[in-house]
């Protein structure tokens, strides 16, 4: 069981993680609303309700694994949708920023197209969710693995 | 021997036997044709997040089902 | 030639029955992993050994007993066009409730065969059914098909071929017991001898039992035939007797069948491997769960659009540039030689359908994640999750799906309504449809929102959504409760286990979708287009010509000015100006044209709009007004589609309604900001 073990403490870990960035990004969406400065200021989160909305799904989704360890088959699959869906929103945000890059381009009229570029795939690649889509691609290879065991 | 219930009253994870089917007659008719007649055995999988429909399983099947439209089966738990 | 052969095909929902429609006919029927995909009859033809066989694409059944459109299409097909050729496909993960079609499909008479499908999917969950044993049975032919792999087709493909050279009329294999047969062949000796109307048009055995069941739409039917009276009277009499024999006759008929059914699937069904737990089972307990299962919804259905609004952003402004570059270019090579006729193509036709088109590529992507999320199975779970609310406004769970695809564009999402059991819930569906606010919408909250509200913005922009949803919700809820009263039938839904997405699924389902899209702005968009020009260059006092789409004190003069000064006293309360009404007016076309229009009559390019904007509303009637935009008419393209579903009766409706509710809306707007003292 020291499988399932290490699945549900990195559930719970990764987990956490997006929760938090999740939180963030609500505290300083309503800090926004309310006409103040951020307030908490943490790496690439950005002010944005959507944005909280799916890292705070994504966060309690891992961490219900941890809270369900005594069910193989719940944790398992809470940990699998999980982080499914942690690689699905740094897929959208990767693609998102690509799209962003090649509109740069084609509305390009003047000034340094490849400063802007440049400047719009950092800004779009270093965000919280493209960032915590590695781990939950470990997360979802691990549980993986688990599941065609237990089928 | 238990009492026989209302299916939308019934508890999630028991196993339960069909005793009668009520209802307007095309709601009755419907609902037996999707093989929920009497004897038929029937398992309350799940609620849905807000408590209704309710998710069944009747001959290997799940089905979602209102509770408006559950509550015309009568059903008794069994073992 | 042979001769022409007509062959249906028959079965419950979402047993793949246009799976092999498309493998049989090379056609394009839509399929999906939810049941009620097929909402009308489909024909495509095949050419087998030099008959030419008219296959018919069928909406699924559960029984010969039907309950909504689509459903009624099905069985009166069956039995009222007698086809050559029944194929009835059943699946063998759901092999008990499957049968049941069969089984009274043989108590029809018609010339059976039957197509074992899904059988992959029944040794993924372990185990196997012996098909020689079950075509001895049912007595007849039974073929496994792998529809999505197209195994089993050219065996199938055979056997057809069989049953046309030879057809039989099988055996009905239900046994209802003694006194019930006596009544049964009593019936149909009556029928031989005194209505050989009846038994001409319906099968003597099978119209007994449903006279015996009391079916309701067979009865009416039979009413109108000569003597059928006499018939109904008889049998209703041999109900009596029987009941006092065997309790309630329907419940009896049915149970005698599924009593068969049991017993065939004991014999057949052989388990290769215990069972365990399957995927769809695992995942169901998260997607479902009590306190998941609604925020991974929610967050699938945002991140949907996310991606859609998003990552076609470039594609989007791609078409746009094409289309100015067009009407650019038309006005340089024919600008000098004939104005009229440059004017018209280019400001008229290409811009006004060009501002439509725009958003193809967003629509198209939208429905390539629609059509994913379909055929994984998931839209069911959807449904399942979302009910409740639904079911609050006394609106069906199914009308999900046509509120979210509206979020793209109202016309496909009118459209999809059709699966819809209930002809009273479809309408309601169908005319709150316009209130699911379109992608076409969006360019109109962006311009005057970043214009007026700043930072606030993007919440104004999400409020717009979320009203969309309120709106929607508590207008069905008033149609229902006023207007389309009266029972909703019980819906019960199969929950299909997760399946891979098929990429010719996706792509046909999403070509189709957007195709009806393109049409509408083919025709009805191009009319309105032209008309509008026709307005904006002429006015009371006759021709202006094209300068007054330049010059907006000419435009002041036209017909398009006259309308917008008539219109505007409608809306002084709200504090709007000739110019945003006339916006308004054309919006009628399409949505996104009130933000052209409005860049041509405050005489600004699109990018300095915002300042214009600024200068004309206050951030009160600003509000006013997009709340107006939102829920103020369909567009020409929805109109013509509401029409062609419902009716003419049902497009008007919809459309007072909607002006109603706008005006109404954007006034408690102002009513109440001017309390609040934001004025
Ligand atoms: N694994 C597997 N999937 C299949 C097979 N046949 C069909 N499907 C899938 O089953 C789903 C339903 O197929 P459809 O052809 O739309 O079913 P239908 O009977 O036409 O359904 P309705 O029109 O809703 O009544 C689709 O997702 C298909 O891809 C099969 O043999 N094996
Ligand atoms: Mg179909």
């Amino acid at each position: 069981m020291t499988i399932m073990r290490k699945l549900y403490v990195s559930s719970l870990l990764i987990g956490a993680m997006y929760l938090i960035a999740g939180i963030v990004a609500i505290v300083n969406w309503s800090s926004m609303l309310l006409g103040i400065e951020p307030i908490l200021s943490i790496g690439y989160i950005p002010p944005d309700a959507g944005f909280a909305l799916v890292m705070i799904t994504i966060g309690i989704t891992m961490i219900a694994a941890a809270y369900f360890r005594d069910n193989i088959a719940k944790c398992l699959a809470c940990a699998l949708v999980g982080s499914g869906l942690g690689i699905a929103s740094a897929f959208i945000q990767i693609a998102v920023t690509l799209a962003v890059g090649l509109d740069v381009i084609i509305t390009w009229e003047e000034g340094d197209v490849l400063g802007t570029i440049f400047d719009v795939l950092r800004e779009g690649i270093i965000r919280a969710d493209v960032v915590l889509g590695l781990p939950a691609l470990v997360l979802f290879m691990m549980s993986y693995r688990a599941l065609k065991r237990l089928l | 021997m238990t009492d026989p219930i209302k299916l939308s009253e019934a508890e999630v994870g028991k196993a339960y036997e069909v005793i009668k089917v009520e209802g307007p007659a095309l709601i009755r008719r419907r609902i037996m044709d999707m093989g929920i007649i009497p004897g038929a055995k029937i398992k309350v999988l799940r609620l849905a997040p807000l408590l209704d429909p309710i998710e069944i399983l009747v001959r290997g099947v799940p089905l979602s089902i209102r509770r408006a439209e559950a509550q015309y089966i009568i059903v008794r738990e069994t073992s | 030639m042979k001769g022409t052969i007509k062959l249906a095909l028959a079965g419950s929902p979402n047993v793949g029955k246009s799976t092999i429609f498309n493998a049989l006919t090379g056609g394009r029927a839509w399929v999906g992993n939810w049941p009620g995909v097929t909402v009308e009859k489909k024909v495509g033809v095949m050419k087998l050994n030099g008959y030419k066989v008219e296959v018919v694409d069928l909406p699924g059944i559960y029984s010969l007993t039907a309950y909504s459109i689509d459903e009624l299409i099905a069985r009166n097909f069956i039995i009222e066009e007698r086809p050559d050729v029944v194929v009835v496909i059943v699946s063998a993960i759901n092999l008990e409730r499957s049968l049941y079609l069969a089984v009274s499909l043989l108590e029809l008479g018609v010339n059976l065969i039957v197509a074992l499908n899904m059988v992959d999917l029944a040794e993924r969950e372990g185990y196997v059914v012996d098909v020689k044993k079950l075509e001895a049975l049912l007595r007849v032919p039974v073929v496994p098909t792998i529809a999505i792999k197209g195994i089993g087709i050219d065996k199938l493909k055979n056997i057809i071929i069989q049953s046309i050279s030879n057809p039989r009329r099988n055996p009905a294999i239900v046994d209802y017991g003694d006194p019930i047969e006596k009544a049964i062949s009593r019936l149909c000796s009556f029928m031989k001898t005194h209505t050989p109307e009846v038994v001409h048009t319906y099968h003597p055995r099978w119209l007994a039992i449903k006279l015996l069941e009391n079916d309701r739409d067979v009865v009416e039917k039979v009413k109108l035939l000569p003597k059928g009276d006499l018939l109904i009277n008889m049998a209703n009499e041999m109900r009596k007797e029987l009941e006092s024999v065997v309790g309630d006759l329907e419940v009896y008929m049915v149970n005698q069948r599924y009593a068969k059914i049991l017993e065939i699937v004991d014999k057949v069904v052989r388990r290769v491997r215990v069972k365990g737990i399957s995927v769809s089972e695992l995942l169901d307990t998260v997607l479902l769960d009590k306190f998941l299962g609604l925020p991974i919804t929610i967050t699938s259905i945002y991140l949907m659009l996310y991606f859609a609004y998003n990552v076609s952003l470039p594609l989007v402004d791609l078409v746009d540039a094409l289309f100015s570059s067009l009407a650019d270019y038309t006005r340089l090579i024919l600008q000098d030689k004939a104005p009229l006729l440059a004017s018209l193509l280019a400001d008229g036709i290409i811009t006004g359908v060009g501002t439509v088109l725009v958003f193809t590529p967003m629509i198209a992507i939208f429905y390539i994640l629609v059509a994913i999320l379909e055929d994984v199975g998931y839209m069911a779970r959807v449904v399942f999750v979302l009910d409740k609310v639904l079911h609050r406004f006394m609106l069906p769970g199914k009308a999900i799906v046509p509120l979210i695809l509206g979020f793209a564009c109202n016309v496909p999402a009118v459209l999809s309504a059709r699966t819809i059991e209930d002809e009273n819930d479809r309408k309601t569906v169908i005319m709150i449809c316009p209130l699911s606010t379109c992608s076409a919408r969006l360019p109109v909250y962006l311009i005057i929102a970043s214009a007026i509200f700043g930072t606030y913005a993007a919440l104004a922009i999400t409020s717009m959504y979320v009203l969309s949803i309120i709106f929607a919700l508590v207008i069905g809820f008033l149609f229902k409760s006023f207007i389309f009263k009266g029972p909703s039938i019980g819906f019960i839904m199969e929950l299909p286990p997760y399946l891979m997405p098929q990429s010719r699924t996706v792509l046909i389902k999403t070509w189709e979708r957007t195709k009806r899209f393109l049409t509408k702005a083919g025709t009805v968009i191009l009319a309105a287009a032209i008309l509008v020009w026709l307005l904006s260059i002429t006015g009371p006092k006759g021709l202006i010509g094209p300068e007054a789409l330049e010059d907006p004190a000419l435009l002041k003069a036209s017909w398009v000015g006259a309308i917008g000064r008539a219109l505007q006293p409608i809306f002084t309360p709200m504090g709007w100006d000739w110019g945003a009404t006339i916006a308004l007016f054309f919006g009628f076309m399409a949505k996104e044209v009130v933000v052209s229009t409005m860049a041509m009559v405050y005489g600004a390019e699109e990018t300095s709009l915002g300042r214009a904007i600024l200068a004309h509303f206050s951030p009160l009637s600003a509000y006013a007004y997009m709340i107006f935009v939102l829920l103020y008419v369909p567009c020409v393209a929805t109109m013509a589609v509401i029409r062609s579903e419902i009716g003419l009766k049902y497009a008007v409706l919809t459309i007072m309604y909607q002006m109603v509710l706008a005006y109404l809306a954007s006034l408690a707007v102002m009513f109440i900001g001017m309390i609040l003292g934001l004025g």
